[in-house]
């Protein structure tokens, strides 16, 4: 077999890069013609110098080479308007107009589609049993994971804030990780900017927004980086954050800690991003507005929606989540 | 494709071989450079026949060069031959020398094995691109991992042999349906009632919760007590009890995990993950400029081990 590897992903996100390579030995050949969906465009080509290679609609030609035996290439993907889609890539290596050896791949694109379903006019909250009915009803028909961010919008009457307790937990929280990161900065001086980036998003998390979510990932790769490149950074890291949140978690309980990881997961795959957030209640009816932003797990926005306003009915005062005003996933309870 | 970072640190190499050549007693056999990632290192091994009587030659000095170790084996004996340490001011290591007088006048060949220290993942950036999956359509549990040497050609024409070791790869494994799905709803109830009565201050309300948590237990006496199936959960992400989960397959290989974060949300570090990090490693070489494999999360396994937690006492 002339063919030593191949490889291609079988399934990726919508816009993640898909790396491609192959492998040979004494395989004589004319040039290799790469034939891909028009999803796809490449970014990178490897071993192969500029003036040899072509590209045209949905092709790459290599007429040679740089050093005989391997073609290694990345693909960007886009985002497709169907929610999965199954795509094709032809990798053939030609001698004169024969196809003398071929490798096919199929990937599987997916992303995650959340979609709200049904939006009542009025809610019933009963703030002593935490019972809501009925309830907004959001699903994710796609296969992806999404992390849903529920914000209240600036006509609302409601404003979504964090419970008292999580305030003070918070506040701690965040005086103690600025003396914790001070002795961390003058042990590892070389990741005094990553500590900073850190630091500033711990303080204030991340926005659902274009331009925001672009410099998370920048962050987010250069910390990937240096955990990779320095272990002894990687634990003195993780070891900060975890002993600083447990130092604090007094203010919060451990059983808080459970409910609310429980209470962040949806079904179908939906993550919400806080699940501490409340609305405070009156006995008086009152209007609510949010906004759902959706992203993937590439920080890719994929579902931004203002939900039409909803009268909030409560018997008396009180406060309730604002993520148990949904349903997520399922049908209709 | 930049080779900077490499050509810096080739240099010192180059610094080496410059020291070898000038002492004009030895034939160089072999060269070979190995990319040591877990040591953040180059070795740098070359084998070394000598061409005149070892006695007539002076003392080489390796000084100047970010060198941690070097070692040297004698053929056909295979014993270790001396190489003393340069200290500097305060005792600190400047470097090394070696007496060739004082090598076996016998042996054929030496090995030579130079540890130059380096910034790894700088070269890394430079000479590998590597990707992996981040999310899995549906269940799916399996996720795909790639790393591709970028420049080979430009590699080919610095050195002869080369091999990166223990390439890190970083791959978040999402846990998040599987604890949540294996939670019965009716201890959520429960849950959420010692939690809201943890943080109450009010005494009257207190007791009150006090009384309805009674009434709760004392409807299903046999069940398993809460703190303890919070304590046993958290043992199933602890990395030994974790890894036990994952298996990493073809040119990777597992090396470590442990608890994913959550920037974007208010409390990035929760005690219990949605992610679990998992740092595979692979290995790479001239003659092997791509590899390919497999992070496989053994999903059934771990809901029956999170069920295990939450219903056995």
């Amino acid at each position: 077999m002339a063919l030593r590897s191949s490889f291609f992903p079988k399934e990726a996100l919508q816009g993640e890069d898909l790396p491609f390579h192959v492998t040979w030995s004494n395989l004589e050949f004319d040039c290799i013609k790469i034939v891909h969906p028009k999803a796809f465009s490449p970014k990178e080509i490897y071993n192969v110098s500029k003036e040899d290679v072509t590209t045209g609609e949905g092709t790459v030609n290599i007429g040679r080479v740089q050093v005989d035996g391997y073609l290694g290439m990345v693909f960007s993907s886009e985002t497709l308007p169907d929610r999965a889609s199954d795509e094709k890539l032809d990798c053939l290596f030609l001698a004169k107009d024969d196809i003398v050896e071929r490798v096919m791949f199929t990937v599987h694109l997916f992303r995650p589609d959340v979609v709200v379903i049904e939006v009542p006019k009025e809610v019933s909250i009963d703030p002593t049993s935490g019972e809501v009915t009925p309830k907004i009803l959001v699903r994710n028909f796609g296969e992806g994971t999404a992390i849903v961010d529920i914000e209240t919008t600036h006509e609302s009457h409601l404003q979504k804030q964090p419970p008292e307790f999580v305030k003070v937990f918070v506040e701690e929280y965040v005086r103690n990780i600025k003396g914790s990161f001070a002795e961390l900065r003058s042990d590892f001086a070389e990741y005094a900017s990553i500590l900073d980036r850190f630091e500033a998003y711990l303080l204030e998390p991340v926005k659902f927004e274009e331009q925001s979510l672009q410099e998370y990932q920048e962050f987010e790769h250069d910390l990937v980086s240096a955990l990779e490149a320095n272990e002894e950074f990687a634990d003195a890291l993780i070891s900060v954050v975890i002993e600083t949140f447990l130092r604090n978690s007094e203010f919060l309980n451990l059983y808080q800690f459970l409910l609310d990881y429980i209470n962040s997961i949806g079904k179908e795959k939906i993550v919400v991003r806080d699940p501490l957030y409340v609305i405070k209640l009156s006995a008086e009816p009152i209007e609510l507005q949010v906004r759902l932003n959706c992203i993937d797990l590439l920080k890719q926005m994929c579902t931004f929606q203002t939900l039409p306003p909803i009268s909030i009915h409560s018997k008396q005062t009180g406060e309730i989540a604002l993520f148990k005003l949904f349903q997520w996933g399922g049908f209709k309870e | 494709m930049s080779l900077a970072a490499l050509s810096k640190a080739l240099k010192d190499v180059e610094r080496i071989d410059k020291i070898l050549i000038d002492s004009r007693i030895f034939n160089f056999m072999s060269k070979d450079l190995q990319l040591r990632c877990l040591e953040a290192a180059v070795h740098y091994s070359v084998v070394l026949a000598p061409k005149v009587s070892l006695k007539t030659g002076r003392p080489l000095s390796f000084d100047g060069i970010n060198l941690s170790r070097m070692s040297i084996l004698s053929s056909p004996g295979f014993s270790e031959e001396p190489v003393s340490k340069i200290e500097g001011e305060g005792g600190l290591m400047k470097g090394f020398v070696l007496d060739p007088r004082r090598l076996d006048d016998n042996a054929q060949e030496f090995a030579f094995r130079f540890q130059i220290e380096c910034e790894t993942e700088t070269l890394l950036k430079d000479l590998v691109r590597r990707d992996h999956q981040v999310d899995t359509a549906g269940e799916n549990n399996t996720y795909w991992l790639h790393a591709q040497l970028t420049d080979l050609r430009g590699l080919k024409d610095l050195l002869r042999r080369m091999s990166l070791l223990d390439i890190p790869f970083i791959v978040n494994v999402a846990v998040h349906q599987d604890v949540k799905t294996r939670f019965p709803a009716r201890r959520r109830r429960e849950l959420e009632l010692i939690a809201q009565w943890a943080r109450e201050l009010d005494r009257n309300r207190k007791m009150r919760l006090s009384y309805q948590h009674l009434e709760l237990k004392r409807g299903r006496p046999r069940e398993k007590d809460i703190t303890r199936i919070l304590d046993d959960l958290q043992k199933l992400f602890m990395p030994h009890a974790f890894k036990k989960f994952v298996e990493v397959l073809e040119d990777f290989r597992y090396w470590d995990c442990y608890r994913g974060a959550e920037f974007y949300d208010e409390v990035p570090f929760r005690t219990f993950p949605k992610w679990m990090t998992v740092t595979c490693r692979t290995d790479m070489s001239l003659e092997k400029p791509a590899s390919h494999g497999q992070l496989v999360y053994k999903r059934t396994e771990f809901q029956g081990a999170v069920e295990k937690a939450i219903t056995k006492k």
